[in-house]
C-alpha cells in the first residue's frame, strides 16, 4: 500500500521528465514557462510560511536576470555559472536588506518588497554604460540556440530544485521553526527559536531562488530590460498561482501553477489585453471565499468524506 | 548561590510604570509563589525576566550569568522556561511538535532526539495522543501541551503563570504534583496563581506584588496573615 | 490628535529644522524648493486620505494609488466627452468615488477585517492588480493627457521666473489636512472613527456603529483620492502604472510620521518633494530621486526597529 501512495509522484516525475519527447516546440515553450512560474511561486510561498508576506519576486527576478546578464557579457563565464551568480547576487541583497528590514514585519516588510522591482529596476537604470539603460541589453544568443526541449529540461531542473527545497523546508527542524514563528512569535522566541536569523535565512535563500530562476530566463530569452525583466507578471501570477493552489505547502503551488499555467495560455487566446486582470480577481477571490486554496478544500473535502464514511 | 536573581528591575511604558524596584532570589530546587492583585506587574514581571521586554533599569541574573539585555531565545538556552497566561498553543503543529519546538530550539536536540524527548514529557504529564491537531486537544491537555514545550528546553527555571486557572479539585491535585515533580528533578519554579489553596500546598516561599513593585515576602502563612497584603487585596481560599 | 500635546516640543525643533532648510533652499537652489514644494504638495495630498484609513480605523489599502489613477481617467474621459475641466470634474469624481470605494468596502474588505493583516494586504493587492488591469484593458498603457493652458502660466519673484500652478497641491495638501483635522475634531462621524480606531470594542460598547463607520471612512478616502486624480491628471499624463508610486511613497510618508499623526504626513511630504527635488537638480543624478522615499523608508525601519531594540 505504500508504494500505492507514490505512484502519482513517480507518473508526475516521468511525464514531466520525458514531456519534449512527445510535445512540439510551443507545449515545451509553454510548459518551460509556467515551470519558471511555478518556481517563482513555490520560493513565494516558502517565505510565506514563516509569516511574512514579500512583494519582491519580481525585484530579486529581475536582479537575478541582469546580474546573469552583465556577468556573461563582461567576464564571458558559462550560462550556467552566471545564473548561479544571478543566484548569490540575489540572495546577498536579499540578506542585506533582510537585516535591515525584517526587524519590522506586517506592512513595513510587504511594502518594502514591493518597492523593490521599481528601486532596482531605476538603480539599473542609472548606470547605462553598464547595463544598457532604458534599452536593456542583448544577448548574442540565447542559450542551447533557442532548442525549445533542452530549455525545458534545464527549466525542469532548476524546478525540481525548488520543490526540493521547498521539501526540505516542509520535513526538517525548519518546518517546526518557521511553523511556530507564523502562529506566535513569542512563544517561537521564548522557547529558543532564534526568529530574526531563520527570517533573514529564508528572505535569502528565496530571494536567491527567484535570481536563478530570473538568470535562466535572461538567458532564454536573450534580453534584459528594465520594464520586461521586472515586470509585474511576475509578482502577480505566482502569486495567484500559490493562493489558488494553496499557501503552506509545497503541492499547493505546483497544482496551482499547473492550473494556471494551463489556463494563462488559454486566456491569452481569449482575451489579449488585460488578461492578467483573471489573476487580480483570482487572487481576491481566494482570499474571501477559499483561503486553504484548491489543495485545502480537496484536504477538507477527504475529511469530511472520511469522517461520514467512519461513522457508517 | 540562588538560581535566579534581580535587581531593582523596572519596566516604564511611555508614563506607566509597570514594575519598579523589583528585586528578589529564586532558589535551587525553590517553589516561589507570585502573588498579587489584577494589575500588579506579575506577568510583566516574568515578560522581563523571560526577556520580551527589555528591562529600563536593573539586572536580572541567571546563575552567576548576566542575563539582562539578552533576547528571549538566548535566555531560553541558557535555562528559563514560561508558559503564557493566555494559553498560545501553536495551530498548525501537532501537539507533538508543539513540545518538540522546546526540545529542538531550546534544547538543541536532533529531531529525531527531539520526537522521543515530546514523547517522555507528555508521559510525565500525563499527555496522550500527542499526534493530534491541536484544535483536537481540551483546554486541560492544551495547558499540558503548554507546560510541556517549557519543559523540553530543560530549563533552569521555569514560570507558571496561572497554570491552575479553571482546574477541577482532582486536575488541581493532579498538577500540584506533577509540579512537585518537576520540581524534584533539579528545576526551580516561580508560580503566579490567583488560587490561593495552590500557593498555600505548593510553595515554600511567597512573594507579593502590588503596583509593580513587592509589598511582602515569606511562607504563605506569614504573607497571608500580613495586613498590608489583605489591603491591597482579598485572596479567595477555595 | 492626541499625540499633539507630546509633539510641542519635537515640532518646535521641527519647525526651526524646516524654517533653516527653507532659508538654506532660498539661498543655494531655489528652483529646486519651489518644485519640491509643488511635488510635495502633491505627495502630501494623496498621502492624507491613506493615513487616514490606516491611523483612523488601521485598514491598510494596497490599492491607494490605483483609485487615484483610476480618478484621473475619470476625469480624462468626462472631459472628453464632456468638456468638463478635471478641476471641476473632482465634483462627480467625489461623488462616483464614493460610491466605488462604498461597493470596494462591502464586496470585499468588510469580510477581510478580522482576518490577519497579511489577509488584508493579499486582497487590497489583488484588487490593486484589478484596477491596474481594468484600466490596461480599457484604455491601453498609453499615456493620456488633457491639454490645459493654464497649467503653464509663469509668476515671477523678484529674480524668479517659475511656473505658479502647481502649487495649488501645495495649497490643497494644506486645506485638506485643516479638513480632515477639523472633520476628526468637530464632527461626530470623525469622532466615531477615532473611537473605533482606538479601541473598536469599547467603542461598540458606548453604541457606536462600527461597520458602518468603517464603511464611511474608507468611502471617504477613496472619494478624496478619486477626487485628487481628476487634480493629479492637470499635470500629469495617466497610464495605468502610474498610481501604484504614489501608494508606495504614500506609505513612506505614514511611516515615517508614524501611524496616526496626519500633520506630520503633510511635513514629511514636503521634505520628500523637497528632496526629490534636490537630487533632481544636481545634472546626472536626475534617475536617483525615485530612490529617496524608499532609502527614507529602510532609514525609518531602521531606526524603528533600534528604538524597539533597546526599549
Amino acid at each position: 500500500m505504500r508504494i500505492a501512495r507514490y505512484v502519482p509522484y513517480l507518473v508526475g516525475a516521468a511525464v514531466a521528465a520525458t514531456f519534449p519527447l512527445f510535445s512540439g516546440a510551443y507545449l515545451e515553450q509553454v510548459a518551460g514557462a509556467t515551470l519558471i512560474y511555478l518556481t517563482l511561486a513555490l520560493s513565494w510561498d516558502m517565505l510565506l510560511r514563516s509569516g511574512q508576506l514579500g512583494f519582491g519576486t519580481a525585484g530579486f527576478f529581475g536582479l537575478g536576470s541582469y546580474a546573469a546578464v552583465l556577468l556573461f557579457l563582461n567576464v564571458g563565464v558559462q550560462p550556467f555559472v552566471s545564473i548561479i551568480f544571478g543566484g548569490i547576487v540575489a540572495g546577498v541583497v536579499a540578506l542585506l536588506l533582510g537585516l535591515a528590514v525584517l526587524r519590522l514585519r506586517g506592512m513595513y516588510f510587504a511594502i518594502t518588497t514591493l518597492a523593490l522591482a521599481g528601486i532596482f529596476a531605476v538603480v539599473l537604470r542609472n548606470f547605462p554604460s553598464l547595463t544598457g539603460g532604458a534599452e536593456g541589453k542583448m544577448l548574442p544568443s540565447c542559450i542551447f540556440s533557442g532548442d525549445t526541449a533542452n530549455v525545458y529540461w534545464l527549466i525542469l531542473v532548476v524546478a525540481v530544485m525548488t520543490i526540493v527545497i521547498s521539501e526540505v523546508f516542509e520535513r526538517t527542524r525548519i518546518h517546526v521553526a518557521l511553523t511556530s514563528i507564523r502562529n506566535d512569535e513569542r512563544v517561537a522566541k521564548s522557547s529558543g527559536v532564534n526568529v530574526f536569523k531563520y527570517l533573514v535565512f529564508v528572505f535569502a535563500v528565496t530571494s536567491a531562488i527567484q535570481g536563478i530562476a530570473g538568470g535562466v530566463y535572461a538567458h532564454v530569452f536573450g534580453f534584459v530590460s528594465p520594464e520586461g525583466s521586472f515586470s509585474a507578471n511576475f509578482l502577480l501570477l505566482p502569486l495567484a498561482m500559490a493562493l489558488l493552489g494553496g499557501i503552506h505547502s509545497t503541492w499547493g503551488p505546483v497544482i496551482g501553477a499547473l492550473v494556471l499555467g494551463a489556463l494563462s495560455e488559454y486566456l491569452k487566446l481569449q482575451i489579449p489585453y488585460g488578461h492578467l486582470l483573471v489573476y487580480g480577481a483570482i487572487i481576491v477571490v481566494v482570499i474571501l471565499f477559499l483561503p486553504q486554496g484548491l489543495s485545502g478544500a480537496a484536504r477538507a473535502w477527504r475529511g469530511r468524506s472520511h469522517a461520514a464514511r467512519g461513522a457508517r | 548561590m540562588a538560581v535566579l536573581r534581580t535587581e531593582s528591575l523596572e519596566r516604564r511604558f511611555g508614563g506607566l510604570v509597570a514594575v519598579h524596584d523589583l528585586t528578589f532570589e529564586l532558589a535551587e530546587n525553590e517553589i516561589l509563589g507570585i502573588i498579587g492583585p489584577n494589575g500588579a506587574g506579575k506577568t510583566t514581571a516574568i515578560n522581563v525576566i523571560s526577556g520580551l521586554y527589555m528591562p529600563t533599569t536593573g539586572r536580572i541574573f541567571l546563575g552567576e550569568d548576566e542575563i539582562t539585555y539578552a533576547p528571549p531565545h538566548v535566555r531560553c538556552h541558557m535555562g528559563i522556561g514560561r508558559t503564557f497566561q493566555l494559553v498560545h498553543p501553536l495551530v498548525d503543529l501537532t501537539a507533538r511538535e508543539n513540545i518538540m519546538v522546546g526540545a529542538l530550539f531550546g534544547r538543541n536536540q536532533r529531531l529525531r532526539q527531539a520526537r522521543k524527548t515530546a514523547e517522555e514529557i507528555a508521559a510525565k504529564l500525563d499527555l496522550e495522543g500527542i499526534d493530534r491537531s491541536v484544535s483536537d486537544l481540551t483546554v486541560l491537555e492544551i495547558k499540558k501541551l503548554e507546560i510541556g514545550r517549557a519543559l523540553a528546553s530543560n530549563p533552569k527555571v521555569l514560570f507558571l503563570d496561572e497554570v491552575m486557572a479553571g482546574l477541577n479539585s482532582d486536575e488541581t491535585k493532579a498538577a500540584l504534583d506533577a509540579v512537585r515533580r518537576i520540581r524534584d528533578q533539579g528545576v526551580a519554579i516561580c508560580v503566579v496563581e490567583h488560587v490561593m489553596s495552590v500557593i498555600r500546598d505548593l510553595t515554600d516561599r511567597v512573594v507579593v506584588l502590588d503596583g509593580g513593585t513587592i509589598i511582602a515576602e515569606g511562607p504563605y502563612s506569614k504573607v497571608s496573615a500580613d495586613p498590608r497584603v489583605i489591603a491591597a487585596y482579598l485572596g479567595e481560599e477555595e | 490628535m492626541r499625540l499633539l500635546r507630546r509633539l510641542r516640543r519635537g515640532q518646535v525643533l521641527l519647525l526651526l529644522v524646516s524654517l533653516g532648510v527653507l532659508v538654506l533652499m532660498m539661498l543655494w537652489k531655489p528652483y529646486a524648493l519651489i518644485e519640491g514644494l509643488q511635488r510635495g504638495g502633491l505627495y502630501a495630498l494623496i498621502a492624507l486620505p491613506m493615513a487616514l484609513i490606516l491611523g483612523v480605523v488601521g485598514i491598510i489599502n494596497l490599492a491607494h494609488g490605483e483609485f487615484m489613477m483610476l480618478g484621473a481617467y475619470f476625469a480624462y474621459w468626462l472631459g472628453v466627452y464632456t468638456g468638463l475641466d478635471p478641476l471641476v470634474a473632482m465634483i462627480p469624481a467625489l461623488v462616483a468615488f464614493a460610491l466605488l470605494g462604498a461597493a470596494t468596502y462591502l464586496l470585499t474588505i468588510r469580510r477581510a477585517l478580522k482576518a490577519p493583516e497579511l489577509n488584508q494586504l493579499l486582497l487590497t493587492f489583488g484588487v490593486a492588480m484589478v484596477g491596474a488591469e481594468f484600466a490596461n484593458l480599457m484604455w491601453t498603457s498609453q499615456p493620456l493627457k488633457p491639454h490645459l493652458s493654464y497649467v503653464y502660466s509663469s509668476m515671477t519673484l523678484g529674480k524668479l521666473r517659475f511656473g505658479a500652478y502647481a502649487f495649488v497641491y501645495t495649497v490643497s495638501a494644506i486645506v485638506l489636512l485643516v479638513l480632515l483635522s477639523l472633520f476628526l475634531r468637530r464632527t461626530r462621524l470623525g469622532r466615531a472613527a477615532l473611537a473605533v480606531g482606538q479601541n473598536p470594542r469599547g467603542a461598540k460598547l458606548v453604541g457606536i456603529d462600527i461597520n458602518r463607520t468603517y464603511l464611511a471612512i474608507f468611502s471617504l478616502s477613496i472619494a478624496l483620492v478619486g477626487a485628487i486624480g481628476a487634480m493629479f491628471l492637470t499635470r500629469n499624463s495617466v497610464f495605468p502604472s502610474a498610481g501604484s508610486p504614489y501608494t508606495m511613497k504614500s506609505f513612506c510618508l505614514i511611516a515615517l510620521a508614524g501611524i496616526g499623526n496626519l500633520p506630520s504626513v503633510v511635513w514629511g511630504g514636503f521634505g520628500l518633494g523637497i528632496a526629490e527635488a534636490l537630487v533632481l537638480s544636481f545634472r546626472g543624478y536626475g534617475g536617483w530621486a525615485d530612490v529617496v522615499f524608499f532609502a527614507v523608508l529602510v532609514a525609518v525601519i531602521l531606526g524603528r526597529s533600534y528604538r524597539r531594540q533597546t526599549a
